[in-house]
């Protein structure tokens, strides 16, 4: 039946490379079928290795070249695309990375770097919307604040880690080799980052922390009131005009604003 | 002097039929030359998995492009010789794509990527056998319904046989033409590589094929590849568009007639201009094609439908 030699040579193009091929298959004798099924063996591993090597560019500068295509391989044989579109593959990369011992005993952060990067492809495919115009903020009237509720845009991400993730990021995306060690070991300053494509490129910033838990407050639902408690914890200067101008301007808020009725200020 | 019944302006009138003329791939690396003013080409053609996507540049770059030029959807992840069927989502989302793009060509392949819901991202030989091609077609019909249209399959670059094939592949995809009313994307390339892996004769694995129902011709560039002591031609769409490669278009052309023929490059893409040159190659052949029998000169509107 088709479907089962669909299966067993599906299952057999994921085994290891020394694995004999599936039965069934011609090519003159055993020994030239076998090569020849080594072919497709080989397109499936290098094109999945080389779509990750796409998505995540600084996980593999950090870990280098050989490294990188070892750790790729292992993922695509456990998690292989699910869908027949590279674009979202990967988006389980980060978490298999964190869970591979030698990986984050070399590099602690490349857990979070692989966060970053699906961060950042996740929003060069995001849907279009328009972001939230200044005007429309200055519009509310200012006993209304408390209770607003803004929402993120489609495109807009936050990563927050507790190692110095945007220097590492930009090192390692400008130099194409691995960020210095100094930055990897002991209790580096943890840093959040903001991704967003206010003009179409997907840019990423790196956040104060007022800023960083204002937005990641908004992006839990929280309104504006509650949004500015979490700021001012973070950082006692957390200046709301200056944050909300910076946001406003990279597009970071989706256009449709609402207000939690249960607030004081809720109710028109 | 009998003028070539193709388009004499540098490059196409936007959506709308696919010309018979040559095309080129429309490449990551060449976008920006493309928006910034478009290219002498006839239309192009982009891979449809890459633009499944709910927003971004990439697809809003195409949305542009398409102003000024004819598009092809060429498919890599439908899976049409896949025993389990069509993804049903996958579908749905290609039918989006081609009610956004509106392309004058949607095509596939004769071959199969899906198996218990992963995709291989290889393209994946089917043993031509009765119930293989009855798997096809059934998978061929449903696509041609999602999508409201005709569809182009592909005929396969391969490497190997299956000891339970019972059918010709020239047979195989005649039957497939005939079965579904799609259409055949005649790929030169793929001819020439494996008539050389499986060692038969590829002038007459051509003139087997159903000529009439090709709707497209593709040709590109292999690698020869050092495998078991002996050479093995990959289709790696890496290089030049070689000498029989081009003497197999020009013996396809003279049988169908022109077509679109588009020169496809995937790997180590080079300068657009590079690839507008083997363009230009295409279209000469394409105008020789054209040249002698009057007859010849309706099947581009026939072609385009």
């Amino acid at each position: 039946m088709l479907r089962d030699l669909q299966t067993q040579m599906a299952r057999s193009l994921l085994e290891d490379f020394k694995a004999p091929p599936p039965e069934g298959l011609v090519a003159g004798d055993a020994a030239r079928a076998a090569a020849r099924f080594m072919i497709h063996r080989g397109n499936v591993i290098e094109s999945l290795v080389n779509a990750l090597g796409h998505s995540f560019p600084a996980v593999k500068a950090v870990a280098g070249d050989g490294n990188f295509r070892v750790l790729a391989a292992a993922y695509v044989r456990v998690s292989p695309p699910p869908k027949p579109q590279l674009l979202s593959y990967g988006a389980t990369f980060p978490e298999f990375v964190g869970g591979h011992a030698a990986a984050m005993r070399d590099f602690p952060f490349l857990a979070d770097l692989a966060r970053l990067e699906w961060a950042m492809s996740e929003a060069y495919y995001a849907d279009e919307a328009p972001a939230l115009a200044p005007e429309t903020l200055g519009a509310v009237a200012p006993e209304r604040l408390p209770a607003l509720h803004l929402s993120l845009h489609p495109a807009a991400r936050l990563c927050v880690s507790e190692f110095p993730i945007h220097a590492i990021w930009q090192a390692a995306s400008a130099g194409g080799t691995a960020p210095d060690p100094a930055l990897a070991p002991g209790a580096p300053q943890g840093e959040a980052v903001l991704v967003a494509r206010p003009s179409g490129p997907v840019e990423a910033w790196k956040l104060a922390p007022g800023e960083s838990a204002f937005l990641g407050a908004v992006a839990a639902g929280a309104p504006l009131e509650n949004a500015l408690a979490e700021a001012f914890a973070a950082e006692a200067g957390f200046d709301l005009a200056a944050a909300l101008a910076a946001l406003l301007s990279r597009g970071v808020f989706g256009a449709e604003v609402s207000f939690d009725p249960t607030l004081n200020g809720g109710v028109a | 002097m009998a003028g070539p019944p193709v388009s004499t302006t540098d490059h196409g009138t936007g959506p709308g039929p696919v010309p018979a003329r040559a095309g080129i791939g429309l490449r990551h690396p060449h976008v920006q030359q493309f928006l910034d003013a478009p290219p002498a080409t006839g239309w192009v053609e982009v891979h449809s998995e890459n633009y499944m996507a709910a927003g971004g540049l990439r697809l809003s770059a195409l949305e542009r492009i398409r102003r000024d030029l004819p598009v092809s959807c060429h498919g890599v992840g439908l899976s049409l010789g896949s025993a389990e069927g069509l993804d049903d989502a996958h579908l749905a989302a290609l039918a989006r794509l081609f009610e956004r793009i509106e392309p004058g060509l949607v095509s596939e392949h004769v071959s199969w990527s899906v198996s218990g819901g992963v995709y291989y991202n290889d393209l994946l030989p089917l043993p031509l056998t009765e119930e293989a091609l009855g798997v096809f077609c059934r998978n061929v019909d449903r696509a041609q319904e999602a999508f409201g249209r005709r569809i182009l399959v592909e005929n396969p670059s391969t490497y190997l046989d299956f000891a339970a094939s019972r059918i010709p592949e020239p047979e195989f995809i005649a039957e497939i033409a005939r079965r579904t009313g799609c259409g055949l994307l005649l790929d030169a390339n793929n001819i020439h590589v494996s008539a050389h892996n499986r060692g038969f004769d590829a002038g007459a694995y051509l003139a087997a094929l159903p000529l009439a129902a090709v709707g497209e011709i593709h040709i590109a560039g292999h690698a020869r590849r050092s495998i078991g002591g002996e050479t093995v031609l990959i289709d790696d769409h890496g290089s030049r568009v070689v000498a029989p490669v081009w003497r197999l278009l020009d013996a396809a052309l003279a049988r169908t007639g022109p077509v679109p023929v588009l020169v496809e490059w995937d790997t180590d893409i080079p300068a657009l201009e590079v690839l507008l040159a083997e363009a230009a190659q295409a279209e000469a052949a394409i105008r020789r094609a054209a040249a002698p029998p009057a007859t010849a000169r309706t099947r581009s509107a026939a072609h385009a439908a």
